[in-house]
């Protein structure tokens, strides 16, 4: 009744139209109210001003939508009370006020009570499935086609989510992965499958917050519409054997998803309340709270609650300050979390800058222990370059972290395998993964990729067992698998573990004898056994199942692994199940290494594999026939190495004895290693020998030395394995030279 | 006739496609060339860290601004008897398509002599004999100066199958 | 059924980018009697069979990639040629905002999935009652 419209002569024209509008309308009439809702949306715009008329229009359009969604019992009511409401407003236009007690208004009253304006009726969840859908049901081929493209739809939705996981504020991304649910519910709906239809909306559902801004994309989240996708599957393939079969639909359980959508749902991308906050620490009931609450609606004008808390003396001004500060920190968080800024970077550059970054760690500690430095005892110089040395550390830090991703996407890759797997198989698995926080250097994700996968093969197909052989031992029929991720010291460790039947040793005896992998008589424990399965030529084609079968044996695996610089064990207790451990390096860029000499060269032994240094003594040193030199150390013994032979570095044929040697072990095979001085232990950063050298054995690399010149990184596995090369008979020209 | 003409006329086409600037560069007295396009840059002899399980032709690695590239010596590569590496002798840095990639490597030569403008009309097919090496990894002959230079295509000096047979003899 | 307002010669085009959703509309539709029916499987499409043939009644899905089927009936109501064609609007219950934002961009009526013979048949007789007192 306060205030007037902008332009009375132009509304009253307005509502002229609208009234004409109102009396032609009919309930079953959508263009005409189309036509309608539109014009009152227009009249709200020019209605800022009076608070009442505008009242009196959102609840016309209130009613005009929802007659037009069909939420109304008595739609020709509602069309009443839509002219009504015109005529009001034309009273008002008129008189600058409409009749309270008018006959109009009184049944405007009366009608708004009877349509229940106000309250927002509640959407039907489902309309009644029953209705019109059995007669699509006799349609076998029209299911089969539903099935078909439903699964074509929901083919590309792991890759995307993945996507979107990386760049959560991308809209199509989002679109792209709400369709298919949302298309896969509509058909649904008509084919009377229910549960597909419910699960679908349950996911739709939680999607739409994702894309309404509400809710934020996370690794949860992902994972429960992935498990979402897994069950709709599950639901297509009990759909399609139940039409195979022609049988009843089985139900399945629903629930614990739905929930598990539904929490994801309702976790509120708001910062709390301040009363909760300070209901939270105690410094008020829930009851008070409410009633300062409710004080504060009666208060004209408007006062913020901390003030009315604090002027009423309930809670002391200082923890009202704490609770604002904390709720500002976590709205803060929460938008920080929703919308972190990136910029993408070739990966190329952030290579270089990890490599160049190592270089200046290791020239700043060399100019650091330059003992011209010690020598000059400047308080100030040291002291600068002890800053800088902690700037270049913290420099480094930083840009090995560019370079670090979470290995939850490579996980996740892992559900989707396991349960074709388990499908395959008809083994029951169930999937546990632990850790996908844990980062990793990109460069070692894609390399680990094809390991965990044929590591994961293995175990369902070779180590779980089939449902009825598993509950025959009194376990459960569903397998479990883990598959965890963690740092421990220098290392990230990822852990494969069934509860399967574990490893056969007998069986892998037998063959690793056949092999002649293991002498005759020779006996090994539980472990070595176990590890035989590393052994290149273990695993043989015949062996290869459909599953696992790719022609990639664990020795493959174990390679790429050591290739990482990585380390693989296994570890398996019969009839209980089988782990296997992948110890990786924190990253691929620098080692600590030990720089040692052997004639001209220098060489930089990794200082991981360095277990001590003995000064060997004649009465230490052995030949032994077809087994080549040994020195004993504290009564064991330990075959000897010549870098000098093995790498052609010049002679070295003298007695071992007054010399050095390198006590060395890798994957528990000991070693010697002789050479003629250490020269220092230092961080090293690993560069690639170039594609020309990818497989020279026994090097892991190269590095830059402090002269400038290129110094070679050992690796023992492939030292061992050379000298083990060149002990086999046949190789008479050495053996020559060794005796 | 009229096939053989063709052919020739072919050949002398393709021929023509090689012209352009090489850089020239003697190896045991023979004077060749490099196509300069190929070529990264020159430098002086440097330490080389040789790599173990390696044929004799390949010196080793060296540190070129902190990349490390390895070094082939071409007279080791053509049979030819070794020298001892001196104040003239030079690294040719060059870059050749490997079956892994484009790759730097560094070509130890005796001496390098200069960049030289090379017509079409000057280069001739190599001759089926009559030179110290593989016909294969010839280009072409070129007449200037009053001298020949072999023009080397250095792609197939270093060819894939040779850097295999590497790899292979190294591991 | 009063068979009279509708003229099942008409050509029907089904708009939805799932076949099978597709098929379903148009195992509706032949049901309700109509025989001239085709599909497209998305805005596009749809527009381009719209300039080129007389359609009669254009029943569109919401949700489709590319263009929704709000941008094409937007397209269809900005275009002299055919502005004036039904659309009825198919989509699936809960999207509220979507059916009132059709409902004022001018569609002809809507149906929620999942819907019957008799409802789809009910809509298609509304829209043309509807045209045939007005016009």
């Amino acid at each position: 009744m306060s205030g007037m419209a902008p332009d009375p002569q132009e509304f009253a024209s307005h509502l002229e139209r609208l009234a004409l509008k109102a009396v032609m309308l009919a309930e079953d009439d959508v263009p005409a109210l189309g036509a309608f809702l539109n014009d009152l949306d227009a009249l709200s715009d020019k209605l800022a001003s009076a608070p009442e008329a505008a009242a009196l229009v959102r609840q016309l359009s209130e009613a005009g939508n929802r007659l037009v969604l069909g939420e109304i019992q008595a739609p020709s009511r509602a069309v009443e009370f839509l002219g009504l409401g015109i005529t009001l407003l034309q009273q008002w236009i008129q008189q600058g006020n409409w009749s309270q007690s008018g006959e109009e208004f009184q049944n405007y009253c009366r009608l708004s009570e009877e349509l229940g304006l106000g309250i927002p009726a509640a959407v039907e969840a489902f309309s009644d499935p029953e209705r019109g859908a059995a007669q699509f049901l006799d349609d076998p081929e029209l299911l089969a086609n539903f099935l078909t493209e439903s699964r074509e739809h929901l083919e590309g939705i792991e890759t995307r989510l993945v996507y979107l996981e990386q760049n959560p504020g991308e809209l199509s991304a989002i679109n792209a992965i709400f369709r298919p649910f949302h298309t896969i519910k509509g058909v649904a709906g008509f084919l009377n499958l229910q549960q597909v239809q419910e699960l679908s909306h349950e996911v739709e559902s939680l999607l739409e917050e994702v894309r309404g801004g509400r809710l934020e994309v996370t690794s949860e989240l992902v994972d429960a519409v992935l498990a979402g996708v897994d069950l709709l599957r599950r639901l297509l393939e009990e759909v399609e054997a139940a039409l195979a079969d022609t049988r009843e639909l089985q139900s399945f359980d629903l629930a614990p998803l739905k929930e598990r959508l539904q929490a994801l749902r309702h976790t509120s991308a708001a910062p709390p309340r301040l009363g909760e906050i300070l209901v939270d620490q105690g410094v008020l009931t829930p009851e008070e709270v409410n009633e300062s609450l409710k004080d504060q609606d009666r208060r004209e004008p408007h006062q913020p609650l901390g003030e009315i808390l604090v002027g009423e003396g309930k809670a002391p001004a200082q923890s009202v300050a704490q609770a604002l500060v904390q709720q500002m920190a976590l709205a803060r968080r929460g938008g920080e979390a929703a919308a972190p800024a990136t910029i993408k970077v070739d990966l190329a550059k952030v290579d270089l800058l990890v490599d160049l970054m190592g270089e200046l760690v290791i020239i700043q500690s060399q100019v650091r222990q330059n003992p011209a430095m010690a020598a000059a005892a400047d308080q100030k110089l040291v002291r600068d370059l002890g800053q800088m040395a902690r700037i270049t550390s913290d420099l480094q830090r930083i840009a090995m972290s560019l370079r670090m991703v979470p290995i939850g996407a490579t996980f996740r890759k892992m559900v989707r395998l396991v349960r074709d797997l388990s499908h395959k198989t008809g083994k029951l698995v169930s999937l546990h993964l632990e850790g996908e926080d844990t980062e990793i250097d990109r460069n070692m994700v894609e390399t680990i990729y094809d390991p965990l996968v044929h590591l994961i093969r293995n175990a369902v197909d070779h180590g779980l067992e089939p449902p009825e052989e598993r509950q025959a031992q009194g376990k459960a029929a569903k397998g479990e698998l883990w598959l965890r991720a963690y740092q421990k010291g220098g290392s990230i460790v990822i852990e494969i573990e069934d509860d399967g039947r574990g490893l056969n040793r007998e069986a892998i005896l037998k063959r690793a004898r056949e092999r002649s992998l293991v002498a005759a008589g020779e006996s090994l424990s539980p472990a070595q056994i176990d590890n035989l399965i590393f052994e290149p030529g273990f695993s043989t084609a015949k062996e290869l199942t459909e599953v696992s079968g790719r022609g990639v044996g664990m020795d493959v695996v174990k390679q790429t692994i050591e290739h990482l610089r990585g380390k693989i064990e296994t570890s398996s207790q019969p009839g209980k199940g089988t782990c296997f451990t992948l110890r990786l390096p924190l990253t691929l860029a620098i080692i600590d290494g030990l720089v040692i000499r052997v004639n001209d060269e220098h060489y930089i032994l990794p200082a991981a594999g360095v277990r001590e240094t003995v000064k060997l003594e004649a009465r230490d040193c052995f030949t032994v026939t077809g087994r080549g030199e040994l020195i004993r150390v504290r009564d064991q013994l330990f075959p000897l190495v010549r870098l000098h032979h093995l790498f052609g570095a010049g002679n070295g044929g003298g007695s071992p004895a007054e010399s050095l040697a390198l006590l060395v072990e890798h994957e528990g095979e000991n070693r010697a290693l002789l050479v003629d001085e250490i020269l220092g232990k230092q961080e090293v950063v690993i560069k690639s020998l170039g594609p020309l050298f990818q497989s020279a054995s026994g090097l892991a690399g190269a590095t830059i030395l402090g002269d400038g010149r290129v110094g070679l990184i050992l690796e023992l596995g492939g030292i061992f394995h050379l000298q083990h090369s060149q002990m086999l008979p046949g190789n008479t020209n050495l053996q020559e030279k060794q005796l | 006739m009229a096939q053989a003409a063709r052919q020739l006329d072919q050949e002398n086409t393709a021929l023509h496609d090689k012209e352009g600037k090489y850089l020239t560069f003697t190896l045991a007295d023979e004077d060749y060339g490099l196509e300069i396009l190929k070529v990264r840059e020159i430098i002086g002899m440097m330490g080389i860290t040789a790599i173990p399980q390696t044929p004799p032709y390949i010196k080793g690695v060296i540190n070129l601004r902190g990349r490390v590239i390895p070094v082939i010596d071409l007279r080791l590569k053509f049979g030819l008897p070794s020298l001892e590496y001196g104040e003239r002798t030079c690294i040719i840095v060059v870059d050749v398509l490997s079956r892994l990639g484009p790759v730097q490597v560094g070509v130890v030569v005796d001496s390098v002599s200069e960049v030289l403008n090379v017509g079409g009309g000057d280069i001739t097919p190599p001759p089926a004999f009559g030179v110290q090496i593989d016909t294969g990894y010839i280009l072409g002959i070129a007449k200037a100066k009053g001298g020949i230079k072999i023009l080397l295509d250095i792609d197939r000096v270093l060819a894939a199958e040779e850097l295999a047979g590497l790899e292979k003899s190294s591991g | 059924m009063n068979s009279k307002v509708i003229d099942f010669s008409m050509k029907v085009l089904v708009v939805d980018d799932f076949a099978t959703m597709r098929k379903i509309i148009r195992n509706v539709l032949k049901q309700i009697g109509f025989e001239n029916i085709a599909e497209a499987e998305d805005g596009a499409a749809a527009l381009q069979i719209l300039k080129t043939e007389q359609v009669g009644l254009v029943v569109t899905d919401w949700n489709m990639p590319n263009m929704s089927g709000l941008d094409l009936l937007r397209n269809i109501r900005a275009n002299s040629q055919f502005a004036e064609v039904p659309v009825l609007m198919v989509t699936a219950e809960g999207l509220k905002e979507n059916v009132l934002e059709a409902v004022k961009a001018g569609v002809s009526n809507y149906v929620v999935k999942p819907f019957t013979a008799e409802v789809l048949q009910e809509k298609i007789e509304t829209i043309f009652k509807k045209l045939a007192s007005s016009g």
